[in-house]
C-alpha cells in the first residue's frame, strides 16, 4: 500500500537529513539523498489523487525542506562548518519566549535539560505546514479520510477497513517521535530524536531564528501555533474580556474566572496575591488595585448596626439600669425646659454625618460660646498652642 | 515673659520701634526663642514682630479645625505640621482647609486623627508637594484607602502607620511603589501585613534606613528580604514570634550597615541566633533583647565582647542573669551608654559593682524590681557613672536614704530618678535636692515623704518637669504650696489617692501655669472650688482625671467648661455631676477628645443622649457603662460611631472607695 510506505518515506528523509548534516562534504551522499528524493517525488505522483490533500501538502513541504537543506550544506561548502539549522538549537538556552505559551513550557520541561546537552545534529527538526498544523484532526483515515483527534482511536477505526488492519502489529502503538527520550547511551545508535518547528517565519520556534527554540511534540507545534499565531477565537462568556485559541485554555480560564480578587493596576488580574505582586515586583510603576469603594462603605455600614443591636441581656444584669432608672424620675424635670423633639429628629446625612458640624446644638440652654470662630483672632486666641 | 520680650516692651514704647530692623533680623531673633510662650509674648506686643514670626514660622500645631485654613494661609513658610490634637478634624475639613493652596508643608503628623480618612489625605498630599513625613499611627481605622492616598506622596520619606489596624499588603505594597524613596518606616501592629509584602517593601524601597515591623505575623522569610535592603541601619521587630534565630542568621548574611536591632520580645529568638546575628555586624551599636531570652549561653557572651567598642545600648530586661555574666559586659562592653535589667532576676550589688566598674560612660542605668540591690549598689553606680542622667530603681526597697545621697553628690547631672515603692523618706528627698538638673521625679507609693521632703524638692528643683506623687498619702496643703512655689515648670503631676489634699492646696497649684496633665483620683476632699482654681489657672491644662472625687459637683465643670479650653482628656467617673452639668461641659469644650464618665449616677439618660450629641463630632474615646448601651439612641452611637469615636462599655459595680 501506498500509504503504508508514505509513513516509512516520512522516516526515511530525516535520517537522510541527519546524515547529510554529519557529513555535508561527502557528494556520495548528496546525490543519494537526491535521488531518494527523486523516487519520493514518483511515490507522491501515484497517490496525489487519492491520499487527503494535507497529506501531500506535508509531505511536499517535507521535500522541500530537505532540499533547502541539502543546498545549504553544500553551499557550506568546505564542510569544515556544520549546517546552520543543526547547529543552532544547541546553545538554545530555555529563554522563554515573550509569547509565554505556557503549555509549551510545561511539555518542554522535562526534555529540557536533555536538549540542552544534546550534540548539533544529533536530533532531526521537523516543521509541519499551516494547514496540517489547523486541521481540525490530526489522524486521519488514509482509506476513507475520517479524522481522528487520537491516534488509537484511528487504529480501531482502522480494523473496520480490513484484516489488515487487525494484526498485533498494526493496532500496536507505532514509535512515535515524541516518546520518551531514549537513554543516553542509546543516542548514539541509530534511533534520533526529533523536535518540530514552527512554519512562522520569524518566530523564536521557528528553524531560521538566530536562536532557535525546538517544539517536543506534535502537540506542542499545534498549541504553539495556535496561541501565537493565530486569532484568539475563543471567548469567556463570563468575563467577556479575556479570548484564547486553545479551547482547552478557555475551559482552564472558566474554572477560575471571576474568582480573581488581585488586581494590578495594569487591570492583569491573578487569583493569587503572591502572584501578583511577584507581577507588581516585576514590573516598575505597576502597583495593585483596590477593590472599588462602594464594597467598603456598605461594610462599615453593615458594622455599625451590627453594634447596635448586640448583647441586651447584658444590659438587663447590670445595676446601671436600675439605678439610671431610679433617677430618670429627678432629671426629667431638669430637662424640662429642653426640646427634646430637636434632638430625636436630628438630621442625618447619607453618610451618617451631621449636618452641622457640632456647634449651636444647644442654643435653647442658652449657653454663651466661649471662643467666637468667625471673630477668630488669629494670633491672640489662648486656644492655639503655638 | 524672657527677657527679649521686655525689650521689646520697651522699644515698642520709645517711638523708634522694633520695626526698623528688617523682617529676616526679627525672624532671627524669633528663631532663638525658645520657649512658646516667649514667641507668643514678642508677637503680641509688636506688629513688626507679628510679621517676622508669620514669614519665618516653620512648625504649626493646630488645635481646631476652624482656624485652620487661615492659618495655613497666614504662614506660608511652614514647614511641620501637627494636627496630632486637632478636635474634630475630618476629610471634609482638612480638605477645605488645604483646598487650592500650594504648600511648603514638609512634614505632617495625623497621629490619632481618626476622623481623617483617605478623602482628606488625598487632598493634603494634592496640596503639598514637598510633603517628606506623615505620622498616621494609631488612625485604628486607617487601611489600604488611607496607604493609597498616601502613596501619591512620590517624595516620601518617613512614615509612620502604626496601629493603622486596616492597611494589608495592598496598601503596603501601594506605599513602596508610590514611594520609592522612603527612609523610615514603621509598621507597628499592623496584623494584616504578611511576608509577600515586606518582600515586595525590601524589593521596592532600596533606600530604607529604618524599618520597625513589630507585631507582625511575620516569619524568617521577611528577614531574608530585609537583608537585601543595603542601607538598613535600624530594625525593630519587637514581639514577632514567628521570627527566630534561623531568621537571624539569614539577616546577618545581609548588608553590613545594621547598627540598631530590637528583638524583644520574640519568644523563638535565643543566645545563639544573636550571638550569630553579632557574628555577623561587628558594628552594632544598639541591642533590645528585652522580655526574649531565658538562658544565656557562652557564645553570646564571647561575641558580645567583639562589639567593645561600637555597642552602646544594651536592654536584656526580664533575664536571669549572674554576677559573672555582668562581669563579662562589663569587661567586654566598655562604651555602654544606656543598660536595661528591668526585672531581671539575680542582680546583685556585687554584680552591678563589677558591671558599672568599667563602664563610666552609663548615662541611663534601668534597675525596675531588682530587689536585691541595696545601698552599695548605689555606692559603686555613684563612684563609677559620674554621668548618669537616669535611674530608674522602681520597687527597690532595700535602698535608702544613705545610697541616694552617694548618687546626689557624685551624679550632678541626674536629670531622671523612679524611686516608685522604694520607701524613701524626706531625709533622702533632702539629698536628692542636690541635684538641681532634676526633670522627672518619681516618689510613688512613699508613703513617708511628707510636706518637709517636698519643701526641700521644690526649693532646689526649678527644672522639675514631672513629679509622681501617688499615694504619697501624707502631703498636705502645705506641701503643694511650697511645690507651685518653687517648681514653676511642672508639666505632669500625680497627686492621687493623696487624700488630705483639700481646695486649698489645689488653689495653690493654681498658679502653675504649664500644668498640662493632673491626676487628682480619689482626692475626696476636694470640691468644685478647688476644680475652678485649676481650671483658671492652668490655662494648658491637657489631662485631668477626677475619678472618685466624689465631692466634685457640677460648679467644677462649669469651671472647666468655661476655663479650661484645652482639656483633651477628661475622667470624671463617680463625680456627683448633674446632666446639666455635663451638657454644658461637652458643648464648651472645643478640645476634648477622650472622656471617661463610669457612674455618673445623678445623669440621666436624656442627660448622656444630649451631652454626647453636644460632642459627637469632637470625641474619639468615650468609656461609659454597658447599661447605656441599649438605651442610648442607636442613631447616635452610629454617629459616634461615623465620626471616628471608640466607645468603650464597662459593667463594674458601684463600689464606694476613700482610700
Amino acid at each position: 500500500m501506498e500509504a503504508c510506505n508514505f509513513e516509512n518515506a516520512m522516516e526515511a528523509p530525516r535520517q537522510e537529513q541527519d546524515r547529510a548534516g554529519d557529513s555535508s562534504a561527502d557528494p556520495r551522499t548528496i546525490l543519494k539523498h537526491l535521488t531518494f528524493l527523486e523516487q519520493k517525488i514518483g511515490h507522491l505522483r501515484g497517490i496525489i489523487c487519492t491520499a487527503p490533500r494535507q497529506l501531500v501538502s506535508a509531505e511536499l513541504s517535507c521535500i522541500a525542506v530537505q532540499l533547502v537543506s541539502i543546498s545549504r550544506s553544500l553551499a557550506a561548502g568546505g564542510g569544515a562548518t556544520a549546517p546552520e539549522d543543526a547547529k543552532s538549537p544547541a546553545p538554545a538556552a530555555h529563554a522563554h519566549e515573550g509569547d509565554s505559551d505556557s503549555s509549551d513550557h510545561d511539555h518542554g520541561h522535562r526534555g529540557g535539560d536533555d536538549e540542552e546537552r544534546l550534540p548539533p545534529g544529533s536530533y532531526e527538526v521537523i516543521e509541519l505546514d499551516r494547514e496540517e498544523i489547523l486541521a481540525p484532526h490530526v489522524h486521519t483515515c488514509k482509506v476513507c479520510g475520517k479524522g481522528f483527534k487520537r491516534d488509537a482511536n484511528l487504529r480501531m477505526h482502522m480494523r473496520g477497513h480490513g484484516d489488515a488492519y487487525k494484526t498485533a502489529a498494526a493496532l500496536a502503538r507505532p514509535a512515535r517521535d515524541d516518546a520518551p527520550p531514549p537513554p543516553p547511551d542509546a543516542r548514539t545508535t541509530a534511533t534520533t530524536r526529533c523536535f518540530y518547528s514552527c512554519p512562522y517565519v520569524g518566530c523564536k520556534r521557528n528553524r531560521e531564528h538566530r536562536s532557535f527554540q525546538p517544539l517536543k511534540t506534535a502537540v506542542c507545534v499545534r498549541n504553539h501555533y495556535r496561541r501565537s499565531h493565530c486569532d484568539k477565537s475563543y471567548t469567556c462568556r463570563r468575563c467577556n474580556v479575556k479570548r484564547f485559541s486553545v479551547l482547552a485554555d478557555l475551559r482552564t480560564h472558566e474554572k477560575h474566572c471571576g474568582r480573581d480578587r488581585w488586581v494590578c493596576s495594569c487591570g492583569t488580574s491573578f487569583s493569587r496575591k503572591d502572584k501578583l505582586f511577584g507581577h507588581v515586583a516585576a514590573f516598575d510603576g505597576h502597583a495593585p488595585a483596590l477593590p472599588p469603594e462602594e464594597d467598603d462603605a456598605a461594610d462599615h455600614r453593615g458594622a455599625a448596626n451590627g453594634i447596635g443591636t448586640s448583647s441586651e441581656q447584658q444590659l438587663m444584669g447590670s445595676e446601671a439600669v436600675s439605678s439610671m432608672a431610679s433617677m430618670e424620675g429627678i432629671s426629667d424635670g431638669m430637662f424640662a425646659d429642653f426640646s427634646c423633639s430637636d434632638i430625636k429628629g436630628f438630621p442625618l446625612t447619607d453618610d451618617g454625618r451631621c449636618l452641622e458640624d457640632g456647634r449651636g446644638f444647644f442654643s435653647p440652654m442658652g449657653l454663651d460660646y466661649s471662643c467666637d470662630f468667625d471673630g477668630f483672632d488669629l494670633f491672640g486666641s489662648q486656644v492655639i498652642d503655638f | 515673659m524672657s527677657r527679649e520680650g521686655q525689650k521689646l516692651d520697651h522699644g515698642d514704647a520709645g517711638g523708634v520701634g522694633i520695626g526698623v530692623l528688617s523682617l529676616d533680623l526679627l525672624g532671627q531673633v524669633i528663631d532663638r526663642l525658645r520657649e512658646p510662650r516667649d514667641r507668643k509674648a514678642c508677637r503680641l506686643v509688636s506688629r513688626a514682630f507679628e510679621r517676622a514670626e508669620a514669614a519665618h514660622r516653620r512648625a504649626l500645631r493646630a488645635l481646631r479645625r476652624e482656624p485652620l485654613p487661615r492659618l495655613l494661609r497666614a504662614f506660608p513658610a511652614l514647614e511641620r505640621l501637627d494636627l496630632s490634637a486637632c478636635a474634630s478634624l475630618d476629610d471634609a475639613s482638612l480638605a477645605a482647609a488645604v483646598a487650592g493652596a500650594d504648600l511648603a508643608i514638609r512634614r505632617v503628623c495625623l497621629a490619632r486623627a481618626s476622623g481623617v480618612g483617605w478623602r482628606g489625605l488625598e487632598a493634603l498630599v494634592a496640596a503639598c508637594p514637598r510633603l517628606e513625613a506623615v505620622d498616621l499611627s494609631h488612625c485604628v481605622g486607617a487601611g489600604d484607602r488611607e496607604a493609597a492616598a498616601l502613596a501619591a506622596a512620590a517624595g516620601l520619606r518617613e512614615l509612620r502607620l502604626d496601629k493603622c489596624l486596616g492597611v494589608t499588603d495592598m496598601g503596603l505594597a501601594k506605599v513602596a511603589v508610590g514611594c520609592p524613596r522612603l527612609e523610615k518606616l514603621s509598621l507597628k501592629w499592623c496584623r494584616e501585613i504578611s511576608d509577600i509584602g515586606v518582600d515586595l517593601l525590601a524589593k521596592k524601597c532600596r533606600e530604607l534606613r529604618s524599618l520597625n515591623i513589630s507585631y507582625l505575623k511575620v516569619d524568617n522569610g521577611s528577614l531574608k528580604s530585609i537583608s537585601s535592603l543595603e542601607k538598613l541601619e535600624e530594625l525593630a521587630m519587637v514581639g514577632c514570634s514567628c521570627i527566630d534565630d534561623e531568621g537571624l542568621e539569614l539577616l546577618s548574611k545581609g548588608s553590613t550597615s545594621l547598627q540598631s536591632v530590637d528583638v524583644s520580645r520574640c519568644d523563638h529568638v535565643t543566645s545563639k541566633g544573636l550571638a550569630s546575628l553579632i557574628d555577623g555586624r561587628s558594628f552594632l551599636q544598639k541591642l533590645y533583647a528585652a522580655d526574649c531570652l531565658h538562658e544565656i549561653e557562652q557564645c553570646f557572651m564571647s561575641k558580645l565582647a567583639t562589639l567593645k567598642e561600637t555597642l552602646t545600648v544594651l536592654k536584656l530586661d526580664g533575664l536571669e542573669v549572674s554576677d559573672s555574666f555582668l562581669l563579662a559586659i562589663g569587661e567586654g562592653c566598655n562604651n555602654l551608654v544606656e543598660i536595661g535589667l528591668s526585672k531581671c532576676s539575680g542582680v546583685t550589688d556585687g554584680g552591678i559593682s563589677s558591671l558599672v566598674a568599667q563602664c563610666s560612660y552609663l548615662r541611663t542605668i534601668d534597675l525596675t524590681c531588682c530587689s536585691l540591690l541595696t545601698n552599695n549598689a548605689l555606692d559603686s553606680i555613684a563612684v563609677n557613672c559620674k554621668m548618669v542622667e537616669c535611674l530608674r530603681l522602681e520597687s527597690c526597697s532595700l535602698i535608702s536614704e544613705k545610697g541616694l545621697q552617694q548618687i546626689a553628690t557624685c551624679c550632678p547631672s541626674l536629670k531622671e530618678i523612679d524611686l516608685t515603692d522604694c520607701g524613701v523618706n524626706d531625709a533622702a528627698l533632702h539629698h536628692l535636692a542636690k541635684c538641681s538638673e532634676l526633670r522627672i521625679l518619681k516618689l510613688g507609693l512613699c508613703s513617708s515623704v511628707s510636706d518637709k521632703g517636698l519643701a526641700f524638692i521644690s526649693a532646689n528643683c526649678g527644672k522639675l518637669i514631672e513629679l509622681d506623687l501617688y499615694r504619697c498619702s501624707s502631703i498636705t496643703d502645705d506641701g503643694l504650696a511650697a511645690l507651685a512655689n518653687g517648681c514653676k515648670k511642672i508639666k505632669l503631676l500625680n497627686l492621687c489617692y493623696c487624700n488630705k489634699i483639700t481646695d486649698g492646696g489645689l488653689s495653690h497649684l493654681g498658679s502653675l501655669e504649664e500644668l498640662t496633665n493632673l491626676e487628682l483620683r480619689c482626692l475626696v476632699r476636694i470640691t468644685g472650688i478647688g476644680i475652678s482654681s485649676i481650671a483658671i489657672g492652668c490655662k494648658n491644662l491637657i489631662e485631668l482625671d477626677l475619678k472618685r472625687c466624689y465631692s466634685v459637683d457640677d460648679a467644677g465643670l462649669w469651671a472647666l467648661a468655661r476655663y479650661a479650653l484645652n482639656l483633651r482628656q477628661l475622667t470624671i467617673s463617680y463625680c456627683q455631676v448633674t446632666g446639666l452639668g455635663l451638657c454644658h461641659l461637652l458643648s464648651s469644650l472645643r478640645c476634648l477628645q477622650d472622656i471617661k464618665m463610669v457612674h455618673l449616677s445623678w445623669v440621666s439618660i436624656e442627660g448622656f443622649e444630649m451631652a454626647l450629641r453636644a460632642a459627637c463630632g469632637r470625641l474619639k474615646k468615650l468609656k461609659m457603662l454597658s447599661g447605656l448601651k441599649t438605651v442610648l439612641s442607636p442613631e447616635l452611637l452610629q454617629l459616634l460611631q461615623a465620626c471616628g469615636c471608640r466607645i468603650r462599655w464597662v459593667n463594674k459595680p458601684l463600689v464606694y472607695k476613700d482610700s
